[in-house]
């Protein structure tokens, strides 16, 4: 996955806190299509919204929502363009949104293999 | 337990789905490698051509070229995480190894063979390259 941190990244942070690593979890990103189209743009500049649409394989609209939420967080930017005559929306991590993402990894890790 | 067993499946899910992205976006390597074979028409072309004819059919060779690569770029639907560097430092490479051997085919070399074949080499090699670590991305 993108720039991963070590498996226990989540746990070192959440040991030096002295809490449990799923205080480190993003609860937007508990929506699996949510974190299934943050994954989608981890290792992506920017994709079209047809093309997260396909890989996350859901509808428009609910592409749409999801998107929206993202965007209001300021974890995605959305920008519209065109190619010729054909109208393009581009969708891309903001940095802040590829922070919460690995952050959210690194907790999840930690839940998952072990922590302090 | 329910916590684990949900955290596993969505780290699952999250790693499946990016690896698809990468899968779907690996125009880049395709681009590189027309890119590259072009290299090996252009510079032996550039290097032993003299006349207008071969000034014509390199020009028209080479809009060709770099038309069909533009609209095939414009076209993609996605773009990869750090592409506009790869890029720039890649063409960049190109530009210099090109500029170098069209130089000295004018000036050192004249209309050697070897030269020529040796040049459109040197100028695929950087476009190789990155096709072929973009590739390795893909995986």
């Amino acid at each position: 996955m993108t720039d991963e941190p070590t498996v226990d990244a989540g746990a070192e942070a959440a040991a030096k806190r002295g809490g449990h690593p799923r205080h480190d979890l993003a609860p937007l990103l508990n929506a699996p299509v949510r974190l299934s189209v943050v994954a989608a743009l981890a290792p992506l500049d920017k994709a079209e919204f047809a093309f997260v649409r396909d890989l996350v394989e859901v509808s428009d609209s609910v592409l749409s929502k999801q998107v929206a939420a993202l965007e209001e967080a300021g974890w995605v930017e959305v920008r519209k363009g065109r190619v010729g005559r054909r109208p393009r929306t581009w969708i891309s991590l903001t940095p802040e949104g590829r922070a919460v993402y690995e952050r959210h990894l690194a907790a999840l890790r930690a839940i998952a293999f072990g922590g302090p | 337990m329910r916590e684990t067993t949900g955290a596993v499946g969505a780290l699952g899910r999250a790693a499946e789905v990016e690896k698809a992205a990468r899968q779907r976006s690996g125009w880049y390597a395709r681009y590189l490698w027309a890119f590259a074979a072009g290299q090996l028409v252009l510079v032996p072309l550039a290097v032993l051509g003299r006349g207008p004819v071969s000034v014509v059919v390199l020009g028209v060779a080479n809009v060709l070229l770099v038309t069909g690569l533009s609209v095939y770029a414009a076209r993609q639907r996605v773009v990869r995480r750090g592409f506009g560097v790869k890029h720039g430092v890649l063409v960049g490479s190109w530009a210099a190894v090109f500029a170098l051997v069209v130089v000295l085919g004018f000036t050192v070399f004249g209309r050697s063979v070897p030269f020529a074949v040796g040049a459109a080499l040197a100028c695929a090699l950087p476009l190789a390259v990155g096709a072929w670590t973009e590739m390795r991305g893909s995986a």
